[in-house]
């Protein structure tokens, strides 16, 4: 491998080119090993080889790479179009950034993490300004749509709640309590050191009861609980 | 926060964990797309200088073009000083051999 020059792309932080010679077999170029973890980031492997003109590594990212990036979307957003759109915007920024790849920066998920937590809160500060009220109601007339409507409009509920919050605190707490991600990986997804990731969260999470209590009644928690 | 509240928010949570996520053969097939051009278009645009330098050929590329098919007043008035204006000159006058019609026929 050689490093070629240096450029920026999006707000990721400043990475190395890379530009590995097309001849090389995946194995060769594709295996490095993530300092941090120690584990194998298969996908930096095929990011390179994609860098590379490996058109079959594409594909192989997509197809790993797609239901995490469409679930994390989905959790945060509850729309299933906007969650295709964020998955593309991802997929896009990382073909676009395969040539800078530096694999000793981290790993290939955590990035992506990091590209759709804020493509999402984007598009939830754009529905900021909508009150619960006016937010959507699924319908479904099938049967057993009771139960279902009611479990989506929780998560809609949930949605609209992260729209009014800060976008770090969103941010933090779909990491936490929609992904389930540990507060050291959220802490370096975000940039940011484990207590602010756990002051994010606990700020983030108040908030989001206090945004919904008033609610409690018409999301059937009364009844529930 | 209370306990109540906690157990609240954590079922709501818990729901939205579980809401399916499929992915459609549409968005890998937009995604792919995606991913095709990336060696050749987006090779050429940084070769160029990336979009700003593109959009200045294009304008450059109108510019040219607006003056070829319309010039202004100004230019044709440059272009006659600097230049000179146009000045016919027939190396086959119809003289020298006689009439168009010998010519013709």
């Amino acid at each position: 491998m050689v490093a070629v020059a240096t450029r920026t792309l999006d707000a990721v932080p400043r990475r190395r080119i890379r530009c590995t010679p097309s001849w090389l077999p995946l194995r060769q170029v594709g295996m490095t090993r993530n300092a941090s973890s120690g584990s194998m980031d298969h996908d930096a492997g095929l990011l390179a080889a994609y860098a590379a003109g490996d058109a079959a590594a594409a594909r192989q990212l997509a197809d790993s790479l797609l239901p995490r990036i469409v679930g994390q979307a989905m959790r945060m957003l509850q729309n299933r179009a906007e969650a295709d759109d964020v998955a593309q915007e991802a997929m896009l920024r990382l073909w676009k950034i395969a040539p800078d790849w530096d694999a000793s920066r981290g790993q290939v998920t955590t990035w992506l993490y990091r590209v759709v937590a804020n493509l999402c809160t984007d598009r939830l500060r754009l529905r900021g300004g909508v009150g619960l009220d006016e937010v959507a109601e699924p319908a479904d007339p099938s049967p057993g749509a009771d139960a279902r409507l009611q479990n989506a409009s929780r998560t809609q509920a949930l949605a609209w709640a992260l729209a009014q919050l800060p976008e770090r605190q969103a941010q933090a707490v779909a990491l936490r309590h929609l992904e389930g991600l540990s507060n050291p990986q959220i802490a370096e997804i975000m940039d940011i050191g484990p207590r602010a990731v756990e002051s994010l969260t606990a700020r983030g999470k108040r908030a989001l009861t206090d945004l919904l209590q008033s609610h409690k009644a018409e999301l059937g928690y009364d009844d529930d609980h | 926060m209370t306990t109540d509240d906690d157990d609240f928010l954590d079922d709501i949570f818990a729901q939205a964990r579980a809401v399916p996520a499929p992915v459609s053969a549409d968005l890998v097939a937009r995604v792919l797309q995606g991913a095709r051009p990336t060696s050749i278009w987006h090779g050429l645009l940084d070769v160029i200088g990336g979009w700003p330098a593109m959009g200045g050929m294009i304008a450059a590329g109108v510019a040219g073009l607006w003056i070829g098919v319309a010039p202004p007043s100004v230019i044709t008035t440059y272009t006659a000083e600097w230049i000179g204006q146009d000045v016919q000159v027939d190396l086959w006058s119809d003289t020298t051999f006689g009439s168009e019609e010998w010519i013709d026929g």
